[in-house]
C-alpha cells in the first residue's frame, strides 16, 4: 500500500533530524567549554560578570579577542573543509576526493606564501601575539584561490579521461601536493628569518593565528557558499547518478560542476590562507556523516557542516588543552585522526565498495 | 504526445554517429531501436531528450523545438533511462525513485511528489524493496528501480538505453511487459535493444539503424531475414507464427 510506504520513508529521515539536534547540542556544549578551557583561568562566573558588564579588562580580553574568533574559526573552517570534501566526492563521483587529497591545500598554501615572499602582502614584524601579521589578508586570499585553481583545473581535466579512476585522481593530487610542497620548500629557502617562520606555519594548520579580521573574511565568504552548497543539494543528488542522467533531469552538468569545484576551492583557500593546512576534515567527515545517516546530498551537505564544525572544534580544543600551557597546532591532531581514517577508507574500499 | 524528429545529425570528432534520422512518433508507439553496436542507437536516444545537441536538423516534442524549452520543463515530458546507472550509492530505493521528482521540486520535496514516488513503487510491484539499499538489489530488480525513477517523473515520453542487458531472460520479459503496459496507457516508448525476438514480440515500430542511417523503418514486418543479412551480416532463420515473430540464427 502507498500509505503504508510513505510512512516507513517518513520514519527513516527521522533519523536525519536527530541527527542534526544532536550534533547542534554537542556543537553548544564544545563550544562552552572550549571557550572557558585554557591557559588563562575563566569560569561560568567571568561570562556572566561580563555579560553584566562587570569583569576585568584581562578576562574579557582573553575571551573576546583571543578564545571567541578562534572558536568562530574553527566552527566556520571545519564546517567549510567538510562541505567541501563532501561535495567535491559528490561531483567527480570519488569517495576519496577532498581538498586536501586533490591538492587544492597545498597549492592555496603555496600561493599564501606566495602573496607574502613575492607579493609583500605581509612583510612586517608585529610585536602581539602573533609572530608574523598580515598586512593584506586580500591579497593573501586571492593568491590562494588563484593558485588552488592549478589543482582544480589538472582534476577536471584528468576526470574527462574515461580511464581516470577514482585512485589515478588522487595520486594526481598527491603530485600537486609534492609540487607544490616543493615550492613551499623553496621559497623556505630564499626567506629570511621571520618569513621563514611564518611559512613554516603554514605546513602546520594551527587556528590560533586569527584575529576578528580574519574571521570576518572567513564569515563572508564561507557562509554565502554553505549556503549556495545546500541550495544545490538535488542537483549534485543527480549528478552523482551519471553525467547524462543529470543532463536529462534538465541539470546543466558542467556549470554545476564547475561552480562546485570554484566555489569548494575558494572556501578551502580562504580558510588555508588565514589557517594553514588543516587536513583530512575534508575527507574523514563527509564518510562519517555517510555511515551514520546516509548519501543523500539534501542532508549530506548540510549534516557535513555541522559535523565538521563540531569535529574541528573539538579537535582543536582538544590540541590547545591536552598538554596545556603548550598549544598544538590543530592540523598535527587532524592528521593523527585523519591518516590512519584515509588507510581504513582505502582498504575496505578495496574490499567492498567505498561508499 | 508525438515527437517529429526532422534530418538530425550528431558527430563525435567529426565523425557522424547518427546522420539524415527522420521519423514520426505518435502516442502510446512503442519503437524500438535495433542494429549492430556503433549503429548509433544511443546517439539518437540521446539527442531525442537533448543530453546530446544535434549538429543539424531538430527534435519537435508536441510541435516544439526541444532546444525551446525551459530547463527543467522537457524533463516533465520525458524520461530516460540510461545504459548504465552509475548509481553507487547506499541509498534507499525510495530514494533513488524521490530523483525522478526532481523537476517538480524546489527546495524540498512535497507531499504530492511522495505520494507520486509511493504511488509508482506500488504499480511495479516494489513494496517490499522501497526501503532497501538500492545497490544490495540484483541488476533485474535495479533496473526496474531506474525505470521506476523515470516514471516518478510523470513523462509522456520513456525514452530507454538497452534496458533489458545483462538481464536475465525472466527479467527481460519482466521489463517489456511493464513497458508494453505503459504504451497502453498512451506513453510513447523508444527503446534501444539488442534482442530482436524482444523488439518483434513487443515493439509497435522499428527502426533498424546502421552506420547512423536508417536502414528500415516500419512494423515488425521490417524483420526480414535479407534486412537482418543486410544489417549484421549474418544469416537467419525466420518463424512467423501469427502475430509472433522468432528469429533463429542459420548454421
Amino acid at each position: 500500500m502507498p500509505g503504508e510506504i510513505l510512512s516507513k520513508y517518513k520514519k527513516s529521515t527521522r533519523k536525519h533530524k536527530w541527527f542534526l539536534v544532536i550534533v547542534s547540542f554537542l556543537t553548544v556544549l564544545v563550544c562552552i567549554y572550549s571557550l572557558l578551557s585554557g591557559a588563562s583561568d575563566i569560569g561560568i562566573g567571568h561570562i556572566i560578570d561580563l555579560l553584566r558588564g562587570s569583569s576585568d579588562s584581562i578576562s574579557w580580553q582573553v575571551l573576546i579577542q583571543i578564545r571567541l574568533p578562534r572558536v568562530i574559526a574553527a566552527l566556520l573552517s571545519g564546517a567549510a573543509l567538510a562541505v567541501s570534501g563532501a561535495v567535491i566526492q559528490s561531483l567527480l563521483r570519488n569517495p576519496l576526493a577532498s581538498p586536501f587529497t586533490l591538492g587544492i591545500s597545498s597549492a592555496s598554501a603555496f600561493g599564501a606564501a606566495f602573496a607574502i615572499i613575492v607579493l609583500g602582502a605581509g612583510s612586517s614584524y608585529s610585536s602581539s601575539f602573533d609572530i608574523h601579521a598580515i598586512n593584506n589578508p586580500y591579497v593573501l586570499t586571492i593568491s590562494a584561490f588563484l593558485w588552488s585553481l592549478v589543482s582544480v583545473a589538472v582534476v577536471l581535466a584528468l576526470s574527462k579521461y574515461r580511464g581516470a579512476t577514482p585512485e589515478i585522481i588522487i595520486l594526481s593530487g598527491i603530485i600537486i601536493s609534492s609540487l607544490f610542497g616543493a615550492g613551499l620548500s623553496a621559497m623556505q629557502y630564499f626567506s629570511d628569518s621571520v618569513q621563514l617562520a611564518s611559512i613554516v606555519f603554514w605546513t602546520f594548520g594551527d587556528l590560533g593565528r586569527g584575529s576578528w579580521n580574519e574571521v570576518i573574511i572567513i564569515v563572508a565568504v564561507v557562509v554565502p557558499v554553505l549556503l549556495y552548497f545546500i541550495s544545490q543539494g538535488w542537483n549534485y543528488k543527480a549528478l552523482r547518478s551519471g553525467d547524462e542522467y543529470a543532463a536529462s533531469l534538465g541539470v546543466n552538468v558542467n556549470r554545476v560542476r564547475l561552480m562546485g569545484m570554484l566555489a569548494a576551492s575558494l572556501v578551502t583557500a580562504v580558510v588555508v590562507s588565514f589557517y594553514g593546512i588543516i587536513a583530512f576534515i575534508g575527507l574523514v567527515v563527509p564518510h562519517i556523516v555517510r555511515r551514520i545517516a546516509g548519501t543523500d546530498e539534501n542532508f549530506l551537505i548540510p549534516a557535513s557542516a555541522l559535523f565538521g564544525a563540531l569535529f574541528l572544534l573539538l579537535s582543536d580544543t582538544l590540541a590547545r588543552t591536552i598538554i596545556t600551557p603548550v598549544v598544538m597546532p590543530v592540523g598535527i591532531l587532524t592528521s593523527f585522526i585523519g591518516a590512519p581514517l584515509f588507510l581504513f577508507l582505502l582498504v575496505r574500499g578495496m574490499k567492498k565498495g567505498y561508499w | 504526445m508525438d515527437i517529429q524528429i526532422q534530418k538530425i545529425q550528431f558527430s563525435y570528432n567529426g565523425t557522424p554517429a547518427i546522420d539524415d534520422i527522420n521519423a514520426k512518433i505518435n502516442p502510446g508507439d512503442l519503437l524500438a531501436l535495433v542494429g549492430p553496436n556503433g549503429s548509433g542507437k544511443s546517439t539518437l536516444i540521446k539527442c531525442i531528450n537533448g543530453v546530446l545537441k544535434a549538429q543539424k536538423g531538430v527534435v519537435l516534442v508536441n510541435k516544439t523545438d526541444i532546444s525551446d524549452y525551459r530547463t527543467g520543463k522537457l524533463a516533465r515530458e520525458m524520461a530516460y533511462v540510461p545504459q548504465r546507472g552509475e548509481n553507487n550509492t547506499s541509498s534507499s530505493v525510495f530514494d533513488v525513485i524521490l530523483l525522478g521528482r526532481k523537476p517538480y521540486i524546489n527546495w524540498k520535496p512535497t507531499s504530492t511528489d511522495l505520494e507520486v514516488v509511493a504511488g509508482v513503487i506500488d504499480t511495479l510491484h516494489l513494496n517490499a524493496l522501497a526501503m532497501k539499499d538500492f545497490d544490495k538489489l540484483s541488476g533485474g530488480q535495479q533496473q526496474i528501480v531506474h525505470i521506476a525513477r523515470a516514471l516518478a517523473q510523470q513523462p509522456n515520453v520513456l525514452l530507454l538505453d538497452e534496458p533489458t542487458a545483462n538481464l536475465d531472460i525472466k527479467h527481460q520479459i519482466e521489463v517489456m511487459e511493464v513497458l508494453k503496459k505503459l504504451s497502453g496507457e498512451k506513453i510513447t516508448i523508444i527503446i534501444a535493444l539488442h534482442d530482436i525476438n524482444m523488439a518483434a514480440r513487443y515493439a509497435s515500430h522499428i527502426m533498424m539503424l546502421k552506420k547512423g542511417r536508417v536502414f528500415s523503418y516500419g512494423s515488425n514486418e521490417t524483420i526480414s531475414e535479407e534486412n537482418i543479412r543486410n544489417l549484421y551480416d549474418i544469416d537467419v532463420k525466420i518463424i512467423r507464427d501469427g502475430e509472433t515473430v522468432f528469429v533463429i540464427p542459420a548454421s
